[in-house]
């Protein structure tokens, strides 16, 4: 399958598009015989403000040696790191600079951005295809299907609802869970229950007022075929999830819940206005949201997660220590002056401190991936994590992005090194390359092959 | 200054142009002969082919026919060339003579309507937004249910949009497993236990004021309206708890909880708390959550106590308190929605826990739950010391001894809430099967009416079939009859036809382009405009009768609208979208510098630009207030704020306000100038922004790519003050053509800081004085507001823009923009009535009619 803009977009794409949601292999039929042991996942946690480039990206190609300082509390995970930089978006910058640069982040100009393209080919083997947490405001619509925003959950206890309405959060235990499969127990059948006569005649309602409505209109009533199909198909993973993990109950460990820091903290997650005002709400927010990545992947909820932390408009009291300004946003602004012109160096040594934090934190998250047993390899072994930001830098950049995989990929990756490419070298080469990483083999994503500062046929050589 | 143009200021009526000596008659086909030339001569440089700067491109225009279709584009430059802000002053000025011809070409333009084509634009299908699907069901179902925040439907607005908007509303899976969410709670609540409306309740309400801890009784089965039992008294206090978790299985407990004080005097809720015992299991560590309280989550404490004795069905329980507030004489608390799971979220099995009850799915009282003041016991039973006597079979049948006891269906039916549920239940149960009446044909009933009311429109017997199915296959799966109609009722409220509002083309006579839409379809356009709701029943009927878009009718059932207190949609879903409103509460003036500018001074803001939009529709007041008025609304905390003396109390009120006071119109408002401002700071840019984009709708274009803020140090004399520094803007030339527009505006506002306090004492270093691009000079909030008022055409222009934008629910195109111009023209007739505004969209064309969608 080659995932190209032409084929997913809209007008006729409309209805090619439904046909390629429903693309997803047969539930289990496909992945029954074929995996041994633990599944690959692929994650994108992807931070505000784009990076100190600087202080992000090491001087030389090749080893990993003395990490920058961003990077630095990454240091105990450097033989399992693949930095990449050079990368770049092509086209212009216009309109609202941060929602243009959240457009292009991870779809680089197609219908389809990278998570939803592994979440359509592979999607459909967990319970949830895909799980989108974090921020929710207007700049982080960063996951797109068939051109239009996925949302974001931004509060863990309905994530937590939604990975585990009637299942017990449990980590299978992988050889367990493969013979099950090949016995079947997980059969692919139509739900039996009431609640798909409901789907039934919502699905039927939908598909007669179809016929009667005008081309633009249909678009929306296929949009709600999709979204109904989809519920369908989770009340159906649902079920068969139940009858395999009773099957297994006796073999599989529970899963640590992480604790929930109070709600009070968050005013009920209806306004993210308090964590940003305060780092230690902020972190404490960054931190639940990684431990609600790490249950999904260990409970095998979900196989794919973009996960959108930190704020442009966040305040950073006690984590800038350099000049009076604090607020992100400043920061970033001053930090990046337009080209010919200085920037600010104290702004500029703010922004970095705040890169430095959020990477911390992100290192405390790969900290519990590697820390999880997948009965002889770790959590992290089985996964892709990419570390980036959906901007350059914060004078809305779209040159050279932070860029890093951290995770073997189950041995697909040749980490521990520094791969630098030619500034102006297409990120939708890094997506192609995730996504064949992730089994889905494409030739192409977004402007690989359309940018005009196209390069390597749309790969990025040496990095597999 | 502006030649030519000056005499194109006022009237767009022809024969006022013919007063002035101008042709009426005039050929406007003269685009490529006459126009063509002169936009190639000062425009096509900037916003041509290879620029299009603001999106315009006039190298597009390529015949007659295209001129006479870019109304709003030429509307727009009419505007711009007006008010001297194009061409920029750095660019090419226009020769008198061109100026003249392009003046008279572009009015000319404008004015002409052939009326015999008109286009009513595109009426796509719309899903319902946010706050229109929350209060459709509200008015639907007459129960008060933030079924959004419940399971954190997102926020469909984006940006500074309305949320209502065709375009931007899209239905994600995730979006649709939520509605699914909902609809399940919805009905969990609604639907009270068939039985306890055809049957005596099966609640066994044993209340005591003040109950001894009772003894183990005697454990034959009786039923609680036994006679054999003696009467209970009720205590004032009483508890109600609802069942939101399955039970068996479940790796949660999920209890809910309301308190309801009967009595005369008022509780503080420190003093009160409630027990739900269950069985541990074996564990010692739990989890829990507060998920929802409506005395507010933060307020209610919880722990989990382990008996050092395992009791009658139970060896743990948890207890609800709550850290401050009052319980009203005769209020309860509203829902307390508790969780508790174990640390390794294992199963409970809760069938057999001493205070489970699986058949409350709607909140009841139930003496299970204990409820104590002070510690002592007030309501309910405790469970027996003795683990061994009591077994769950019995535990709802026991009275405790010795305790009056009452008509337990009277006591349960007495409760407000679970009334209020019946009075739903019943209005969407009209049929009872009975003698006459079989199940099915009940069924039947009841869904007819229900799909009827919820899809705002007739329904087909086809459709009505198609539902009955689903009963049919519940019923045969053992379902009783409230449960088998209950997947209908979930059927119709996730269905497409509830969840969007969709009108079917219609196949077109002769050159027709264009239909009346039905008188259903016109229900549901003015209803969702004026109300963000369904159609109420007058409306229904009007419609059912074929008689709302009789002449008169229309307008009479828009004015009744209009003054139902449902209304109001048109301030939260129309006024704060556009006023930019939720920028308040992300304001970024901080506490360290503004130390007044706290949560409750910024509602009180939020408070006084709603309440005065709400007074525009109540009053049916000049809209120009909305520049300058002489009354705002304030309380003692936003008056002390905005330097007025003689107001105390913390409700809001409207006041009069005098010249000195400098408040008046949004200008003067907290609200609009504190969610402009910087971190430490006014940003003039940002407020000359808000008064071009809001006030003016005419946005300066967003500043280009890789351009970063001021900078501090720079080549020559450093700027004395920030004004100089942002003087700078005008001196490099990718920031002057804009900001030149932008910043004199706000430099007007400086007299307000940051937080929109009144800067009385830096007179000295304060300059507040500006000079538009005309050439006009004004000095102070109270010289700006002047100028703004004689652009009052602009603004009301604006406002009928937004306001049919709102109503249509998509972009306006060239072909609404006679509707926009006529829409302002009635306004300035009618002395800029708010109802006018109104009135004058539900009349407009394209509000009444529609074309098939392409």
């Amino acid at each position: 399958m080659q995932i190209t803009r032409r084929n997913i977009l809209r007008g006729a794409g409309a209805m090619l598009a439904l046909p390629y949601f429903e693309s997803w292999r047969p539930l289990w039929a496909a992945g029954a015989g074929k995996v041994a042991g633990p599944p690959l996942r692929m994650a994108i946690v992807t931070v505000a403000g784009g990076t100190v480039i600087e202080a992000w990206k090491p001087e030389k190609a090749g080893n990993l040696d003395k990490l920058p300082s961003i990077l630095e509390s990454l240091e105990p995970f450097k033989d399992q790191m693949t930095l990449v930089s050079g990368l770049s978006h092509g086209g212009q910058v216009t309109g609202c600079a941060h929602t243009t640069c959240s457009r292009l982040h991870l779809s680089c100009g197609g219908d389809v951005s990278v998570d939803q393209a592994v979440a359509q080919a592979i999607g459909g083997d967990s319970v949830l295809p895909s799980l989108e947490i974090g921020m929710t405001n207007h700049q982080t619509k960063f996951s797109y299907r068939n051109g239009s925003p996925v949302p974001f959950e931004m509060n863990p206890h309905l994530v937590f609802d939604r990975m585990f309405k009637g299942r017990a959060p449990i980590i299978p235990n992988w050889t367990a869970r493969q013979a099950n499969l090949a016995k079947g127990v997980r059969e692919s059948v139509k739900s039996d229950s009431i609640e798909q006569s409901v789907i039934d005649a919502v699905l039927d309602q939908a598909n007669a007022l179809r016929k009667d409505l005008g081309r633009s209109d249909q678009r929306k009533m296929e949009e709600y075929l999709h979204s109904v199909r989809s519920v369908e198909k989770r009340l159906a993973l649902v079920e068969q999830q139940q009858r395999l993990e009773a099957e297994e109950a006796a073999t599989s460990a529970k899963a640590p819940v992480p604790k929930f820091p109070p709600k009070a903290h968050f005013e009920n997650y209806t306004n993210s206005w308090h964590m940003w005002r305060s780092p230690e709400r902020h972190a404490e927010y960054i931190r639940i949201m990684s431990d609600m990545l790490v249950l999904a992947f260990q409970t095998d909820t979900t196989r794919v997660i973009t996960a959108a932390l930190g704020e442009d408009n966040a305040m950073f009291d006690g984590v800038v220590t350099a000049g009076t300004e604090k607020q992100a946003h400043a920061l970033e602004h001053n930090g990046n002056a337009p080209k010919n012109q200085k920037p600010n160096p104290v702004a500029r040594e703010g922004c970095r401190q705040i890169h430095a934090w959020y990477t911390q934190l992100f290192a405390e998250l790969i900290a519990k991936l590697q820390q999880a047993d997948e009965g002889g390899t770790t959590l992290l072994d089985n996964c892709l994590i990419l570390y980036t930001s959906y901007m350059a830098d914060g004078g809305h950049g779209i040159e050279d992005y932070p860029t890093l995989l951290v995770g073997k990929a189950q041995g697909k990756l040749k980490t521990g090194k520094h791969h630098a490419y030619p500034v102006g070298t297409p990120v939708a080469n890094l997506y192609v390359e995730m996504l064949n990483c992730m089994g889905v083999p494409t030739r192409s994503f977004g402007d690989s092959h359309t940018s005009k500062t196209q390069a390597f046929n749309g790969r990025l050589p040496g990095i597999v | 200054v502006i030649g030519g143009m000056v005499l194109l200021l006022n009237g767009r009526s022809v024969s006022a142009a013919d007063d002035k000596g101008t042709p009426n008659d005039r050929d406007i086909n003269t685009f490529l002969t006459d126009i063509r030339p002169i936009l190639d001569t000062y425009c096509i440089r900037c916003h041509g082919a290879d620029k299009a700067e603001a999106h315009v491109n006039f190298a597009a225009i390529l015949n007659e026919a295209d001129a006479r279709k870019a109304r709003r584009l030429w509307s727009k430059a009419f505007d711009q060339i007006k008010n001297g802000e194009m061409p920029p002053a750095e660019a090419r000025q226009f020769a008198a003579a061109d100026r003249t011809k392009l003046g008279w070409w572009l009015r000319e333009r404008i004015e002409s309507r052939d009326p015999n084509d008109r286009d009513p634009g595109p009426a796509l299908v719309r899903r319902l937004s946010r706050p229109e699907y929350d209060r459709t069901l509200r008015d639907l179902l007459g129960i008060d249910f933030n079924a959004s925040e419940l399971v954190g439907i997102p926020d469909d607005s984006q940006g500074h949009g309305f949320a209502n908007q065709s375009s931007i509303l899209d239905l994600s899976p995730a979006l649709m497993e939520k509605y699914f969410a909902t609809t399940d709670q919805l009905l969990d609540r609604i639907l009270v236990p068939a039985s306890d409306l055809e049957t005596p309740s099966t609640l066994n309400v044993a209340a005591a004021s003040e109950i001894a801890r009772p003894k183990p009784t005697a454990n034959e089965p009786q039923r609680p309206n036994d006679p054999k039992l003696p009467p209970i008294t009720k205590s004032t206090l009483t508890a109600q708890y609802k069942c939101a978790g399955s039970g068996a299985a479940d790796n949660q407990i999920r209890p809910q909880f309301q308190i309801f004080n009967s009595g005369k005097d008022a509780v503080p809720l420190r003093e009160l708390t409630i027990r739900y015992w269950f069985i541990s299991g074996g564990e010692t560590e739990f989890q829990h959550w507060c998920d929802y309280a409506k005395v507010d989550a933060k307020n209610v404490t919880r722990s989990v106590n382990i008996l050092p004795k395992p009791v009658q069905d139970a060896d743990a329980y948890v207890e609800v308190g709550f850290a401050d507030g009052t319980l009203e004489a005769g209020g309860n608390t509203g829902e307390i929605q508790i969780r508790v799971a174990k640390q390794d979220w294992k199963p409970f099995e809760q069938t057999a826990d001493y205070s489970f009850d699986a058949s409350l799915t709607t909140f009841s009282e139930a003496p299970l739950v204990t409820l104590y003041r002070k510690g002592k016991l007030m309501w309910g039973r405790e469970p027996s010391e003795s683990a061994a006597t009591s077994t769950k079979k019995t535990k709802t049948l026991q009275p405790a001894e010795g305790q009056p006891a009452k008509d337990s269906k009277t006591t349960a039916a007495n409760t407000v809430e679970h009334q209020k549920m019946l009075k739903v239940r019943q209005a969407i149960f009209i049929a009872k099967p009975s003698t006459e009446l079989s199940q099915q044909a009940a069924a039947k009933k009841i869904i007819e009416s229900f799909a009827r009311k919820a899809w705002r429109r007739p329904v087909q017997a086809a459709e009505v079939a198609r539902l009955m199915t689903i009963y049919d296959r519940a019923v045969v799966k053992g379902a009783d009859f409230t449960n088998a109609v209950r997947p209908m009722l979930k059927t119709v409220l996730v269905s497409p036809n509830f969840l969007f509002r969709i009108e079917q083309d219609r196949p077109m006579q002769g050159l027709e382009t264009s239909h009346r839409v039905s008188d259903h379809e016109l229900a549901v356009r003015l209803s969702y405009f004026i109300w963000s709701t369904l159609p109420d029943q007058e409306l229904t009927a009007l419609a059912d009768q074929g008689k709302l878009s009789a002449p008169g009718e229309l307008e009479k059932q828009a004015k009744r609208m209009l003054a139902d207190p449902k209304s109001q949609a048109l301030t939260e879903n129309f006024a704060v979208p556009w006023l930019q409103l939720d920028n308040l509460t992300n304001a970024r003036p901080a506490t360290e510098f503004f130390p007044s500018f706290i949560p409750s001074l910024k509602t009180a803001m939020y408070q006084e630009t709603t309440l005065f939009f709400d007074t525009l529709r109540q009053e049916n007041r000049n809209l120009l207030e909305l520049i300058d008025s002489d009354y705002t609304y304030v309380n003692e905390e936003l008056a002390r704020h905005y330097g007025i003396s003689g107001v105390s109390g913390s409700e809001m009120r409207k006041i009069s306000l005098k010249p000195e006071d400098h408040r008046g119109g949004l200008l003067g408002m907290g609200s609009v100038l504190a969610s402009t401002s910087h971190t430490f700071r006014t940003s003039p840019t940002l407020r000359g922004k808000y008064v071009l984009e809001v006030i003016l709708g005419t946005p300066p274009p967003p500043p280009p790519a890789n351009v970063g803020v001021l900078k501090d140090e720079a080549k020559g004399k450093p700027p004395k003050t920030f004004r100089e520094s942002l003087a700078r803007h005008s001196t490099v030339a990718a920031c002057a053509a804009c900001h030149k527009k932008i910043d004199p505006l706000g430099f007007g506002l400086e007299s307000f800081d940051a937080v929109g306090k009144w800067r009385a004492g830096d007179a000295a270093t304060l300059d507040a004085s500006g000079v538009l691009p005309t050439g006009e000079k004004f000095s102070g909030p109270d010289e700006l507001k002047k100028l703004l008022l004689k652009r009052k055409d602009q603004f009301l222009r604006n406002l009928s823009e937004q306001m049919l934008t709102y109503a249509l629910g998509r972009k306006l195109e060239d072909c609404d923009e006679n509707t926009v111009l006529d829409i302002r023209d009635a306004l300035k007739r009618d002395n800029n009535r708010f109802s006018t505004l109104i009135l004058e969209v539900v009349r407009s064309f394209p509000f009444q009619h529609r074309r098939n969608v392409p």
